[in-house]
């Protein structure tokens, strides 16, 4: 018997170490993997950092960058969770899909900063980089930080709840193109990450407050304002919105680049564009050498948002620098727009618009703007109903009506911000031709007063101006950025001289439509 | 079922040795202390501090029961498979001085706990005679552990950002032993040894589908002292 004993012993120990084993997480977690429409993949989401008033507030001083943005955006005066959302939604063909984004909460005791709180959701620019993650703000290199920090410094450290996609097509998302100014389907990511970020709330311990506003950059102005028009249409409570130097008239804008006046980023835009109406309609080509020259051809329909840097990119040759159309005119009668020349002030930008090497062949341009002169947009070349063409042919033109802002008024409080010289997103061809659109006596204006137009480059009015601030902040930057050559002005002003103050001039309208009851 | 094949498949080496020789067992129970000695690697994953993160662990040192059943093939060799009450390790961060102090306030603060099982089986050699006192061994073998249970505890859930399931590896090792033994009469003995192995894990912490995970390795000092008994 005894031989057996100390294998039973043995035995007996292995067994009795093998039950209860596991992994314990230490608390519960939900998970829904349904994929559907506004599902929260995991409840409660990442907590990707928290910052607590004080130390958000060091963190800010420790860049210029940062320390700018705090004299903009004031001193945090609540601390901040920034947690990573994932949620299920769908892509521009309405093919089920994933995505990720932001939910930044604030903390801290200050009764501004506890209790239910006002939802800002916000939209985002446009980004090459596919590891694009607003939530991620670890590392302030990372694509995505900066303007994650900017949000969390602008409203969740004074007390809003802030849910911001990170969009279909990036980071984590399974869908393999990102579309690109799609009015549907980007409307519905917002509102599906909203009501994902709805669903983590309580297991955060917050509440809504039951005040939605809604804003967006460039892209993301465009993203906002469709998602106020099909939140509204919908019949969703917006308390107000804030779109910011965006590509509202698309049909215009769409129409005055291919008219010559080639803003600055084409080279991006009108690929990640080409590609998401192909993938939403079908019919912007057969193959991708219909639009593309040759040499971008191959690969262009994958190639962005890409995990490799764009002005890498750029050196690999697989995307032209700023041509995007061939100094050859299409056709003898559009010598004059190739490029153009007038007005002077803008003629060196939209000559970086011409050149060897070209993005867009010259079949593509010709067939677009014989469709443009034969059915005319009503803001471009020249103003006339300010709306968008009547019966485009084109199948680009028909994509780009079919995201048109120009036709709907907003019943809430809508506050519309640029810079007059942008030269990205066209002020004039945007934000003036949707500010006619909604002034009497317009057929779509809205009660008066309902919509504010702000120009932050611009002079204040005068001391009753309640955007003085942000015009004399912009008046600054702009002046410093003026130190290094007027070309340091064009290539900041889009992307990080306006933002800041645009985006403060929204809280501040966000402020004041909430304290007015909103 | 697959956990259970490593400490099977040394039972059954025991069990077919047991017909073939006119051998003796020993079994020795007495208590162990295990200084992992770990070293891992920076955290890598989504959403950490650039690399290197400067987030890494450290498991801390614990003793437990221990217990081996040994047969000897002959006066001078033994096998022995060595077991013991599975050890529940602290495993504390360890975080770099240069992240930002909400971070750092971390540092050295247990972030999970977990437990090991670890069948060791030694080949020993004896020196001396079997009726000397004190007798001298040394043994090589292999060594086998399985992170059975893990553990995240509020605090590593407060600084993954919420419930973190962890997992890690098993590991398969050499592993050594020296160490003497002391006769008290023909059934008792006390043993003391000190033992090593090599055993390598990878951690994976998964926090809302997010997964961080370490390479981790140990190079542990075993000290055991044991009371033995022969059949």
């Amino acid at each position: 018997m005894n031989r057996w004993t100390g294998l039973a012993v043995a035995s007996a120990a292995a067994l009795l170490a093998a039950c209860g084993g596991g992994s314990d997480t230490g608390g519960s977690t939900e998970t829904d993997t349904s994929g559907a429409r506004g599902s929260l993949v995991h409840n409660p989401p990442l907590r990707v950092t928290s910052l607590g008033a004080a130390e958000f507030k060091d963190r800010l001083s420790e860049s210029e960058t940062g320390k700018g943005l705090l004299a903009v955006a004031g001193t945090p005066q609540c601390g901040v969770d920034f947690h990573y959302i994932e949620y299920g939604t769908v892509g521009g063909a309405g093919e089920g899909t994933n995505a990720s984004g932001a939910l930044m909460v604030p903390t801290g005791d200050a009764a501004a900063c506890k209790g239910a709180r006002p939802v800002v959701l916000y939209a985002h620019g446009t980004d090459a980089n596919r590891a694009y993650n607003i939530a991620d703000i670890t590392d302030t290199t990372r694509p995505g930080a900066s303007e994650g920090l900017l949000l969390g410094a602008m409203y969740a450290a004074q007390g809003f709840i802030v849910v911001a996609p990170n969009y279909a097509g990036y980071d984590v998302s399974r869908l393999g193109y990102h579309p690109y100014l799609n009015a549907d389907q980007q409307s519905k990511e917002m509102i599906d990450a909203l009501t994902a970020a709805r669903k983590a709330l309580p297991r955060l311990g917050r509440a809504d407050a039951g005040k939605l506003l809604v804003t967006g950059y460039s892209q993301g102005g465009h993203v906002a304002m469709a998602t106020h028009r099909a939140m509204q249409a919908a019949g969703l409570p917006v308390t107000a919105a804030a779109p910011m130097s965006g590509p509202y008239a698309l049909g215009a804008l769409g129409d005055a680049v291919f008219y010559g006046n080639v803003n600055l980023g084409a080279t991006l835009f009108m690929p990640m564009l080409t590609v998401s109406y192909q993938k939403a309609y079908g019919n912007l080509y057969r193959q991708t050498s219909d639009v593309f020259e040759a040499s971008y051809a191959s690969g262009i329909e994958t190639l962005l948002p890409s995990a490799t840097p764009l002005a890498t990119l750029m050196q690999q040759g697989k995307l032209p620098q700023t041509a995007l159309f061939s100094s050859t005119p299409p056709a003898p009668m559009f010598a004059t727009i190739t490029p153009p020349t007038q007005p002077p002030e803008l003629a060196p930008l939209f000559a970086l618009g011409f050149g060897t090497g070209n993005l867009i062949n010259n079949a593509t341009r010709l067939a677009y703007l014989q469709d443009a002169i034969a059915n005319p947009d009503g803001a471009v070349p020249s103003p006339t109903t300010g709306a968008a063409a009547a019966a485009p042919q084109h199948p680009m033109r028909k994509a780009l009506k079919a995201n048109d802002l120009r036709n709907w008024t907003p019943r809430r409080p809508v506050l519309l911000c640029g810079g007059n010289a942008d030269p990205t997103v066209f002020y004039k061809v945007n934000t003036q031709v949707m500010q006619q659109l909604w002034t009497a006596p317009s057929p779509l204006a809205p009660p008066a007063g309902l919509v504010t137009v702000l120009d932050v480059d611009s002079s204040p009015t005068g001391a009753a101006d309640p955007f003085a601030a942000a015009k004399l902040g912009f008046a600054q930057a702009k002046a410093k950025a003026a130190q290094g050559g007027a070309s340091a002005v064009l290539q900041a002003y889009h992307g990080s001289l306006v933002p800041p103050f645009c985006s403060a001039a929204a809280r501040g309208f966000f402020q004041q439509v909430l304290a007015s009851g909103g | 079922m697959q956990r259970f094949i490593p400490q099977a498949a040394a039972a059954a080496t025991l069990l077919a040795l047991c017909g073939t020789a006119s051998a003796q067992w020993t079994v020795r129970g007495g208590l162990t202390h295990i200084a992992p000695h770990s070293s891992a690697s920076d955290a890598v994953g989504p959403m950490l501090p650039a690399a290197p993160s400067g987030i890494s662990v450290e498991v801390a040192d614990k003793a437990t029961l221990f217990l081996s059943v040994a047969y000897a093939l002959d006066p001078h060799m033994e096998l022995e498979l060595a077991l013991g009450s599975p050890p529940t390790h602290d495993v504390n961060a360890q975080i770099a001085a240069r992240l930002p102090p909400h971070i750092v306030a971390f540092d050295g603060r247990t972030l999970a706990e977990v437990r090991q099982i670890a069948p060791t089986l030694f080949f020993n050699y004896k020196f001396g005679d079997a009726n000397s006192q004190w007798r001298p061994f040394v043994g090589v073998g292999v060594n086998y552990t399985k992170f059975d249970k893990r553990t995240s505890t509020a605090v590593g859930n407060a600084f993954q950002g919420g419930p973190t399931d962890i997992r890690m590896k098993d590991s398969w090792g050499l592993a050594a032993q020296v160490g003497v033994s002391y006769r008290i009469n023909e059934r008792w003995s006390v043993t003391g040894a000190i033992a090593t192995a090599h055993v390598k894990s990878v951690i994976t912490a998964t926090t809302a589908g997010v997964a961080r995970s370490m390479d981790i390795r140990f190079r542990p000092t075993v000290l055991t002292i044991a009371a033995g008994y022969t059949f």
